[in-house]
């Protein structure tokens, strides 16, 4: 349905403490030293237990693309990005996400910080980014099957911050959803809070179009 | 074990991220009457070195060169109360007052930076997270600070780089203080445009600043 915010029931997502390697540069794995694969495979179970998934979605329609660079969509909600312009080139629908994991990842990693525990502080805020990365797989997938059930193509996912998209229109991306309980709060430097959180919008193109 | 063999393990521990085996040993230096600042410059920091250069050529990463950390701290903490009571101190190598600027409020790089310059033997004030800049003036002030490390994670939060900058010129104190700028988005020629001193791409490159600036500054004075 468009122009309504759905609330994303979303589970638990799979940590895999391969990813949180690779996220820490190690391009061969069964050189890393045993002891950190065993503090990231413990970290990977951890972040497992403390994450707490929680999204928003709204689809709207695109209204009209600028010459300038500006997309304006549904309600009148303008974001100026040539890069944005072209990823939706042909889109008539984009959906905006929120995902969070919620604060308790983070502030166990501060905790261990606070602690000395610098290997295990590092690779469970690190596990938080793996649990991201699957938690948004598993919604793109999810995005993606709609889309093409209604003969529509998904687009990547794009977001303020990105290329020329200044991440200041996080703003705009926020107000779109019209709540004032979103799970994810904007400061007024337009950082996410929780810390662990992502925003962004993907577009919904018509196959014919992409054909 | 002879004063070379507690030296040479006190090193390997590092190597090997023993914290236990670098406890051990440590306490095993002085009870055989190695000076504890011995055991730091010719036993542990010896190993630290090494670990250092391993992770600029990414023979190693940042979680080795945290737990190589890790095992130097721990040992700290035995060597530091037997420094005190011979009446003796550690060189320190400089003062830092680091912290995330004002409307950041991500912290654990800019606390694995701290853990770094500790290492280093940096006397480390951090002031955690979305610092005023008149905190970091007060604070460098205050210690003697001869960095002042400056953190930011987004790019709409980067302009509070260069307003510590401006603060610090303001107050007429700008040429006491090397401040360094680092964090996911910030580059040199931001940096460089802001009017910071230095720009580390990662914290070991910050470590690796921030002495280099006290040594020029040191060297320079009359």
């Amino acid at each position: 349905m468009l122009d309504s915010v759905t609330h994303l029931t979303l589970d638990r997502p799979h940590v895999s403490p391969d990813l949180i390697l690779r996220l820490q540069k190690y391009k061969k794995l069964e050189a890393v030293p045993a002891p950190v694969r065993e503090a990231a495979q413990a970290m990977a179970a951890l972040a497992e237990t403390l994450v707490e998934p929680e999204g928003r979605l709204l689809h709207v329609l695109v209204r009209r693309v600028e010459a300038e660079g500006a997309i304006i969509v549904a309600d009148g909600v303008r974001f100026q990005s040539r890069a944005l312009v072209r990823l939706l080139r042909g889109a008539t629908e984009i959906c905006l996400i929120l995902l969070t994991l919620g604060p308790k990842l983070e502030n166990q990693a501060q905790v261990l910080m606070g602690e000395e525990q610098f290997l295990e502080a590092l690779l469970l805020d690190t596990a938080g980014w793996a649990a991201m990365d699957a938690l948004t797989k598993t919604l793109r997938g999810r995005l993606s099957s709609e889309a093409r059930a209604r003969g529509m193509h998904l687009t990547h996912r794009m977001a303020p911050g990105y290329a020329d998209w200044g991440l200041e229109e996080q703003r705009a991306l926020f107000s779109a959803f019209g709540e004032d309980s979103l799970p994810v709060q904007l400061t007024e430097a337009c950082v996410m809070l929780p810390r662990k959180s992502i925003s962004g919008i993907y577009g919904l193109i018509p196959a014919t179009t992409t054909a | 074990m002879n004063r070379e063999e507690i030296l040479e393990g006190l090193k390997q521990a590092v190597l090997a991220y023993d914290v236990e085996g670098g406890k051990g040993l440590t306490r095993q230096a002085l009870d055989s009457g190695l000076s504890p600042l011995e055991a730091i410059d010719e036993g542990l920091s010896k190993g630290i070195r090494i670990i250092g250069d391993k992770f600029q050529t990414m023979e190693i990463f940042l979680p080795e060169l945290m737990m190589a950390a890790k095992v130097f701290l721990e040992a700290m903490k035995i060597l530091e109360p037997a420094i005190l009571a011979l009446g003796e101190s550690r060189p320190k190598r400089g003062v830092a007052v680091i912290g995330t600027v004002k409307g950041d409020v991500h912290s654990i790089g800019k606390d694995l930076y701290g853990t770094l310059l500790k290492v280093s033997g940096f006397e480390v004030h951090n002031l955690g997270v979305n610092v005023h800049p008149g905190k970091f003036i007060e604070k460098a002030v205050e210690t003697g600070a001869d960095i002042v490390g400056l953190s930011a994670l987004m790019t709409t939060t980067m302009p509070g780089m260069r307003e510590v900058v401006e603060f610090f010129q303001a107050k007429g104190i700008r040429d006491k203080h090397t401040i360094l700028v680092g964090g996911g988005p910030v580059t040199e020629p931001f940096c460089k445009k802001i009017q910071a001193d230095g720009y580390g791409e990662t914290a070991q490159d910050g470590v690796e600043l921030a002495s280099e600036f006290v040594q020029r500054r040191r060297a320079a004075r009359p």
